[in-house]
């Protein structure tokens, strides 16, 4: 599972037609405040290490073999995922509960994103600033790729995940292929392309981003 | 948030990162916007007069405090969007990189904001800035003819402040 938050994307005004969150990731990270499990530390097998743990640590119960953590990964998302939709929320992707924005928030979000993203071309020493590409914060970075025509990607990850770049520069791929070469798509509407979604969902798992570095 | 965990009064300043890497501009900041103190080593492009730059460097750092605050995917209760933030709540980035700049911002409990922009390539400066802010404490606020929130003019001040940021370029 790479360590990815969630993902934006922004049109050339400003508004916001895409927004994905992680669940599961972003559940994991709350867990240990809701349920007690162990905290999450490292990057590597997080979800083993967070489930294996809580497991072991009920002593009656057998070492835990790794066809369960898988199976006790999928409940976890399958449960998030029928909350979700239950609540009532679409295409969209995101529930009100703590920890992530609701839609409003999420639209605020990226709107203000667009507009420091072009103040910070305007305070640059040098000419040609191409806006914020990587911004660094105390729990998470920000990576930022704008295409040629002004839609922005950006994708919210734990500090110092590695490939971001190019899982971006793949995003940008998808959209043109799943978004924009559908007849059906109005350009800078929201995205509601079933493909796309699927694609994307396949690229942000932790084995694809890898391959993406290339 | 832990700002300063050594108890020295001046600590050594650390060493430099990469070699070659020429610090453009440096803003510091008070809480309430005060430009206290604005240097310029290497700026070839200027947009706007000072009290404008200056005005939109301050609104710029205090609109990405308010979104890092609420793009926090580690913490569960946020307040609202453009809600002023005290120093130390909630999540705070320390710094951003484009194509042709980096800048790097510390703030500190007290609302002293420090920014330096410099070339992107350039590493972590969280540990120069808290020895920027030694020096501010040192030969600033401890010279008992300054008044707070009032431009630096400090001669000491800024000589130190050259020399040890030429030394980090």
């Amino acid at each position: 599972m790479a360590a990815i938050y969630s993902l934006y994307i922004i049109n050339k005004s400003g508004g916001l037609i895409f927004y994905k969150v992680n669940h599961l990731f972003l559940a994991l990270h709350l867990a240990p405040v809701f349920y007690d499990l162990p905290s999450v530390e490292e990057n590597d097998d997080l979800i083993d290490a967070n489930f294996a743990g809580f497991i072991d640590s009920r002593r009656d119960r057998p070492k835990i073999e790794a066809l369960e953590i898988i199976s006790w990964t999928l409940i976890f998302d399958l449960i998030c995922s029928v909350v979700c939709v239950l609540v009532g929320f679409g295409k969209t992707q995101d529930c009100g509960t703590k920890g992530r924005m609701d839609t409003n928030d999420s639209l605020r979000v990226a709107s203000l994103w667009h507009s420091m993203h072009a103040i910070s071309q305007q305070l640059s020493p040098v000419n040609g600033c191409s806006g914020i590409e990587l911004l660094q914060a105390d729990t998470f970075d920000l990576h930022c790729f704008q295409s040629l025509p002004g839609t922005k990607f950006f994708v919210v990850c734990e500090p110092g995940t590695p490939h971001m770049e190019s899982l971006l520069r793949y995003v940008y791929e998808l959209y043109t292929d799943y978004v924009l070469k559908n007849p059906f798509y109005e350009i800078e509407m929201p995205i509601r392309c079933e493909l796309f979604d699927i694609n994307l969902t396949q690229a942000v798992q932790s084995d694809r981003v890898a391959l993406l570095g290339r | 948030m832990q700002f300063f965990g050594g108890s020295e009064i001046s600590p050594s300043p650390p060493v430099p990162t990469a070699s070659g890497n020429n610090a453009h501009m440096m803003y510091v900041f008070n809480r309430n916007g005060v430009c206290l103190l604005y240097k310029e080593w290497n700026r070839p492009l200027h947009t706007l007069n000072p009290q404008q730059d200056h005005k939109l460097m301050f609104g710029l750092l205090f609109s990405l405090k308010s979104l890092t605050a609420k793009m926090d995917p580690t913490n569960a209760d946020k307040g609202n969007l453009g809600v002023p933030q005290l120093p130390g709540q909630g999540c705070s980035f320390h710094s951003f990189r484009t194509n042709t700049y980096k800048l790097s911002f510390m703030e500190t409990p007290s609302g002293i904001k420090i920014i330096l922009v410099t070339h992107p390539k350039t590493g972590d400066l969280r540990e120069s800035l808290k020895y920027i802010y030694g020096l501010y404490v040192e030969y600033v606020v401890k010279n008992p003819i300054y008044s707070p929130g009032s431009p630096i003019k400090s001669e000491l001040f800024n000589t130190a402040l050259d020399q040890y940021v030429r030394s980090i370029s």
